[in-house]
């Protein structure tokens, strides 16, 4: 397929849709940053884009089929970084998250990677396997997925992997797996949970879990006078309860781009990464809020409208992991913010700064577009190209 | 397209993932609208606070300021437990040796920051004492966080801190303290709050004082309310529309934790009115040394100085003033600069100086012939001469015994007898109005808060047994009876000099605002005839203030040969048992007052200076001796000064300058040769 033919068929509505919420993400990095010793996050934002395009620019015109291919390799290549990680990678906060690149000012964070690749390799397993029973339709798969969650929650960094079961959710719903098979999955992860909370999970998690259920009992008088309420704000509550301030105190229209006071007095940690969303609601308000999300509701529509029109599963099914990954990372995001979940830190692909989120979802993205710019591939009767 | 099955079932993954996504939706609309208000309340509390508005600033007639508001910063640093640190008392759990290393970091980078003035700290004590006093604020500080178990507390830096750099400095130590926070297991965080305040600053503090007045760091009070932070005192500082127009508003913030930050600029501050006067900065210099001058001449003579002195320059043509300057005694004998402002606030009998304003008059009316002779015997005139059936109670006299005078000579050698002679011809109606023709007793115009109006006889050659009165139509021909501010005497011959009625004026009008013309009642022949008479006051070998006439012949000499100055002296002298003397004693004794008003060019007078002088217990106290020098230099100088701006404007304009001619709007110019 010639250049001009992919760029003919790449769905350029998507490309908007991703331009404008990266626009969006750069200038409320900046606006997250402004004033404080962290300016330079914005160009670094920049920066991260730039390069994401131009990788997403290669991965457009390579033919998707190739991916197919190389899926297994590359889940390898995930599962082996996120090993690697506690062999060499660098403690921050006291997480063992990413690898430091020396010399650039930048730090890889496999597990943002260890997303796509588990897209490509679910994919790749469902590929023919429209009709499969338990074992290849959901014990395998989960398997694949269990795999570098369980690495990822070693990190230990539990919202980034809590984001890798929706997709396979949805990449098995999409490649034909019992919906009631994945509700039976889904109760018994429920129930999983609660071992995993006398098991595995640590205190701070706990105490994180503990917060968020008792702030649905905290009342205005609760927050005014009760000293434990008032020492948990000062504590554990400090940064969701923080985060809640700001997106309530934004009202309708907000306070205006750079005049939000908890992100313009330091109030609000990591509001440029794991809170971008509550400087965002902060400055622009229900309105502003209302629009973001839209925006992603629409790349997720956006996406799965090219996975529609794509006969062949593979891609069908990389675009549909792809939109689940981004839809449900997003709404998780959202949901911290508003203190609807336990505090977590996860960025929102394409807003928050960083840049193994912003490259990965680029990547992500770029593969789905890449599909969509090849609706009837020619594929060998194996299956390749 | 895919089957029907598998498109059924992405629309269902699509609505899956758009639930949440409206739960989301649906919980921001609570907190955003809902609970906006309520969460607001709880954690934001709103208040609304002022922000300064600057006074007016007051110019001179180039546009230079002479007063004007200056920021300056009030600094405060505001310490604070980090967030996350348990407990409500966070400060109370730490070391005490800790806080005193903290305390110790504090101040020596306050202090760093603060050096970076460089009129700062030149003296080593100086920063010891800041050192220590910074030490004290930062302990007080730390005390009350324990005491109080707040997080975060705060203390005071410099109360006016306006330098640029140090400011900067301060800034920069905010970050740096942020910072160090990484590093330590137990620190704090500082914040900066700079309120802005306003400094009045005043470019010739030495030397317009007493004009442009003062106001004090204390807040302005009408009717009970508080009209502005700072309260004007006296001079110009004390027109209204200086005042701050309305103060700005911001929003002060203050989150769950009761931290308190100032955001939302709600309405911008409305300064005070610009006021742009017809003061001269360099000619109000000269002023005011040259009162300064003339005490010191005082002084040299009589052994102490006056008790106080005032000069006057006024630009005739428009009668705006160009220089008030004020001396007064303080009682160790030097200068008290926040003294009464002499121009507007001491009262004088003007003396001979008014005797030129009514003889004008009479020639005016026809009722004197200028070649007439005078008959000015014996010397002096008994009450019953003139006023009857008042008796005779008291004597006018002449300092020195003249025969018949020609209507000059009265005036050259200020005969009170000549003047008498001539200014009864007036009549009682007549000498009314030439009291109200020359304002005399009414505000000069010139609308300085807190001046004086005077007094004038309420009645002129009464028939009433009341001795107050009686002589008051006479007196008033040679200056008695009459009390006048140096500004009043100013504008009376302001009102000479162009033959109407004139208002003196120290603020520029509002553009468009063409003032009052009066009707003329003195013609111009008459003025030329009774200036010429006033030249001979300086230059005559009788004249009252031939010294000055000497000097003027000697810059003439020197090459300004165009230089002329007119004027007339005068020299009243009342007795009193409670006399204050400059040292604050009270005695019996005469209370004498030199005065001089003058004005050059002649021909058509450009500038006119009024100086007086008043010393009690001096004999021989004349206005010609002590008054004219000061009063004609300062006419020099503003002639020199008002011949070069001349010049430049002529040599920019490339036009050819003819010396002693007259420049383009025909007043004619100093030249020197």
């Amino acid at each position: 397929m010639t250049v001009g033919k992919v760029l003919r068929h790449v769905d350029w509505w998507v490309v908007l849709l991703i331009a404008t919420i990266s626009a969006v993400g750069v200038l409320f990095v900046h606006s997250a940053t402004y004033g404080s010793d962290l300016e330079a996050l914005a160009r670094k934002q920049v920066l991260f884009l730039c390069a994401g395009t131009v990788l997403g620019a290669v991965v457009v015109f390579v033919p998707y089929a190739r991916f197919l291919r190389g899926a297994w390799a590359v889940y390898a290549l995930a599962v082996l970084a996120l090993v690697g990680l506690f062999f060499f990678g660098s403690v921050l906060n006291g997480a063992r998250r990413w690898y430091r690149m020396p010399g650039v000012g930048f730090a890889l964070q496999p597990s943002e990677f260890a997303k796509l690749a588990v897209v490509l390799a679910l994919a790749a397993w469902f590929r023919f396997r429209d009709k499969a029973g338990l074992f290849e339709g959901l014990l395998v798969p989960i398997g694949i997925t269990a795999l570098p969650v369980g690495l990822v929650f070693l990190q230990p960094d539990f919202g980034s992997s809590l984001t890798f079961w929706p997709i396979l959710f949805a990449v098995a719903y999409a490649a034909g797996v019992s919906g009631r098979r994945l509700l039976a999955f889904g109760a018994s992860g429920l129930a999983l949970l609660v071992v995993a909370w006398f098991t595995v999970l640590a205190e701070y998690q706990k105490t994180r879990v503990r917060v968020w259920l008792e702030h649905l009992g905290w009342d205005r008088a609760a927050v005014e006078g009760d000293p434990a309420v008032r020492e948990m704000l000062l504590g554990d509550a400090y940064q969701p309860w923080q985060a809640l301030i700001a997106i309530g105190s934004g009202g309708v229209s907000g306070h205006g781009y750079l005049q939000g006071p908890q992100s313009r007095f330091d109030f609000l940690p990591y509001r440029y990464g794991d809170y971008i969303f509550a400087v965002l609601a902060e400055e622009a308000g229900l309105l502003g809020s209302i629009g973001l999300i839209g925006l992603y509701l629409l790349l997720v529509l956006g996406l799965l409208r090219i996975a529609v029109r794509t006969r062949e599963r593979f891609g069908r099914l990389v675009v549909v992991g792809v939109a689940a990954w981004l839809g449900a990372q997003s709404f998780l995001h959202v949901a911290v913010c508003a203190w609807m979940l336990p505090a977590t830190g996860l960025p929102l692909p394409l807003v928050s700064q960083g840049g193994s989120v912003t490259v990965a979802a680029v990547l992500g993205l770029a593969v789905a577009l890449g599909v969509g710019a090849r609706p009837e591939p020619v594929l060998g009767g194996d299956g390749y190209s | 397209m895919i089957e029907f099955r598998d498109r059924f079932r992405m629309g269902l993954m699509f609505g899956t993932l758009a639930v949440p996504f409206v739960a989301v939706i649906v919980r921001l609309a609570d907190l955003q609208l809902v609970q906006s208000a309520a969460a607001g309340a709880r954690s934001i509390p709103l208040k609304t606070s002022s922000i300064p508005a600057q006074r007016g600033r007051i110019l001179d007639r180039h546009g230079e300021e002479l007063a004007c508001d200056r920021p300056v910063y009030e600094v405060r640093a505001e310490i604070q437990a980090v967030p996350g640190l348990p407990g409500a008392d966070p400060f109370a759990r730490v070391d005490l040796e800790v806080l005193r290393a903290f305390k110790n970091r504090v101040v020596t980078d306050v202090l760093w920051a603060l050096g970076k003035d460089s009129d700062r700290f030149q003296d080593p004590a100086a920063r010891d004492a800041v050192r220590e006093t910074l030490e004290k604020r930062v302990i007080r500080a730390l005390e009350r966080a324990v005491d109080s178990e707040r997080a975060a507390i705060d203390f005071l830096i410099d109360r006016t801190l306006d330098d640029a750099d140090a400011i900067a400095a301060l800034r920069s130590l905010d970050r740096r303290s942020k910072s160090r926070v990484r590093d330590e297991a137990v620190t704090w965080r500082m914040f900066l709050h700079e309120n802005v305040r306003f400094e009045r600053v005043y470019a010739e503090p030495d030397h317009a004082a007493g004009v442009i007045g003062l106001v004090r760091d204390e807040p302005l009070v009408v009717d009970g309310q508080k009209v502005a932070d700072r309260r004007p005192v006296s001079g110009l500082e004390r027109l209204a529309s200086l005042l701050p127009q309305q103060d700005g508003e911001h929003s002060r913030l203050v989150d769950a934790l009761s931290r308190s930050m100032w955001i939302d600029r709600r309405r911008e501050p409305q300064p005070g009115a610009e006021v742009r006067t017809t003061l001269d900065r360099s000619l109000q210099r000269r002023a005011d040394v040259e009162v300064a001058r003339a005490a010191e001449d005082v002084a040299a003579h009589y052994g102490s100085v006056p008790e106080w002195a005032g000069l006057v320059l006024v630009d005739v043509k428009t009668g705006g003033i160009l220089a008030a300057a004020s001396y007064t005694a303080a009682k160790d004998g030097s200068r008290d600069r926040n003294g009464a402002f002499a121009p507007t606030q001491r009262l004088f009998p003007p003396g001979s100086v008014v005797k030129p304003l009514h003889v004008a008059m009479v020639l005016e009316r026809g009722l004197l012939d200028w070649n007439e002779t005078i008959d000015c015997r014996p010397g002096y005139l008994a009450g019953s001469d003139f006023v009857r059936p008042v008796p005779a109670r008291r004597t006018i006299r002449d300092s020195h015994q003249n025969g018949p005078l020609p209507v000059s000579q009265v005036l050259i050698q200020s005969s009170n007898i000549g003047a008498i002679r001539i200014g009864l011809r007036l009549g009682p109606d007549g000498l009314d109005e030439y009291l109200q023709r020359y304002g005399f007793g009414a505000p000069s115009g010139a609308e300085l808060p807190g001046e004086l109006v005077g007094t004038v006889p309420s009645q002129i050659a009464s028939q009433s047994v009341n001795e107050q009165y009686v002589f008051a139509g006479p007196s008033v021909l040679f200056g008695y009876q009459i009390q006048a501010t140096i500004l009043q005497v100013a504008r009376a011959y302001l009102t000479f000099l162009s033959g109407q009625p004139r208002d003196l004026r120290l603020v520029e009008p509002e553009a468009g605002d063409q003032g009052v013309t009066s009707e003329r009642f003195l013609s111009s022949a008459t003025l030329d005839t009774v200036k010429s008479a006033l030249v001979g006051v300086l230059e005559d070998e009788h004249g009252t203030a031939r010294r000055v006439g000497a000097w003027i012949k000697k810059l003439r000499v020197d090459g300004y040969v165009d230089l002329e100055i007119a004027g007339k002296t005068g020299t009243s002298q009342y007795s009193s048992s409670k006399a204050t003397r400059w040292d604050g004693e009270v005695v019996n004794g005469d209370v004498r007052t030199a005065s001089f008003v003058g004005f050059t060019p002649v021909r058509e007078p450009r500038f006119l200076a009024v100086c007086v002088v008043q010393k009690v217990g001096a004999s021989s106290f004349y206005g010609g001796t002590y008054a004219a020098p000061a009063a004609s230099r300062l006419l020099f100088e503003a002639l020199v000064r008002a011949s070069k701006e001349s010049t430049a404007r002529l040599d920019r304009s490339g036009s050819t300058r003819v010396a002693g001619g007259a420049e383009p709007g025909g007043s004619a110019i100093l030249s020197r040769r």
